[in-house]
């Protein structure tokens, strides 16, 4: 494993210039009406953003295999953590019958109401 | 100056395989701090995904202005330190110094504004607990219960970041002082490498968190 290449200062400069304008970008698209479509806007602008920090301001780019892994591996597990969690979320109350006959099953989530009159 | 002068401790070769190993433990270190912050950000995901109307009501109270501010604090603090390890290269070891000391100084800025911003949600009321307030929290428990569940993922998450950008000062402008003072500033190559990556870090942490909690 050797030393990683130094990145030049001029492309350091220019990496935050880019980081800059993403950020702009960033704030510009939040003043859009895109509904939903802002957190997905936000995250992938924010994905750009972190790449450009990790190759470029920690030099993975210029960086061993190794270094890379150990980068990719961290990211890799909170994905799966998330990812696990969404998909167990999004698809409660899919076919919860478990026997013929048997009443559909009902999906409690924690976003059911309680209406103050039946705390009385 | 002796370009050679680093001390090698007696495990390595040389100093090169000694900042290889260095590199190598930061990485691992802060793939560890991923999952350190990862459990938050799954339990922002699950409560984003239930409460997401009561999440867009919250980031109301939060100036859009005053986040993009601080992420533009936080990516030139990032430019100067990574111009640190190449002028540290040259031995220009007087703008080192500078280097340093200004990103520390962005990051108290950086500090400052969001301790603003938690005096004015206190202020108003919006800290998680028993002084929380909020109106429709009287007609329908729950909905205002949800909005407070944002607060406290936004205090917890923020304020861990907050912690490690205390950490990120601390040890940037302790490496300031150590390296102008030091009669051999070429050995400190390896923490002025690992200190530069720990605040990258904490930077990316910020860009997720910034769209996360203020653009909703």
């Amino acid at each position: 494993m050797t030393s990683a290449k130094q990145v030049s200062s001029t492309q350091l400069i220019w990496t935050c210039v880019a980081l800059m304008l993403l950020l702009l970008l960033t704030v510009g698209l939040f003043q859009l009406p895109l509904g939903s479509a802002h957190l997905i806007a936000g995250l992938s602008i924010a994905f750009l953003k972190t790449l450009l920090i990790l190759a470029i301001f920690m030099n993975l780019k210029g960086g061993s295999g190794v270094l890379r892994l150990t980068a990719a591996v961290g990211i890799l597990w909170l994905c799966f953590a998330i990812l696990g969690i969404i998909s167990d979320y999004t698809t409660r109350g899919w076919q919860e019958t478990l026997d013929p006959g048997l009443e559909q099953g009902t999906h409690y989530s924690s976003s059911d109401r309680v209406e103050a009159s039946t705390a009385d | 100056m002796n370009r050679t002068s680093s001390i090698v401790a007696m495990q390595f070769d040389d100093s090169e395989q000694q900042h290889s190993a260095a590199l190598l433990g930061m990485w691992i270190f802060l793939a560890t701090e991923v999952l350190f912050f990862g459990g938050l950000f799954v339990a922002y995901t699950v409560y984003r995904y239930e409460y997401s109307d009561a999440f867009a009501e919250g980031s109301e109270h939060l100036a859009i202005w005053s986040g993009a501010v601080m992420t533009g604090l936080l990516l030139m603090g990032s430019l100067l330190i990574a111009l640190s390890e190449n002028v540290f290269e040259r031995d220009h070891m007087h703008r080192v110094f500078w280097n340093l000391i200004s990103t520390a100084v962005l990051g108290i800025l950086f500090l400052s504004f969001e301790f603003y911003e938690y005096h004015d949600l206190i202020k108003h009321q919006l800290f998680p607990g028993a002084a929380f307030h909020w109106p429709e929290k009287q007609s329908t428990p729950l909905s205002g219960r949800s909005v407070e569940i944002y607060f406290v993922l936004f205090f917890c998450m923020t304020g861990l970041h907050a912690l490690h950008m205390i950490i990120g000062i601390s040890l940037v402008s302790g490496l300031a002082f150590y390296l102008r003072y030091s009669k051999n500033p070429r050995r400190l190559k390896n923490p002025l490498t690992v200190i530069g990556l720990y605040w990258h870090f904490v930077d990316i942490i910020w860009i997720f968190l910034f769209p996360l909690f203020y653009l909703i």
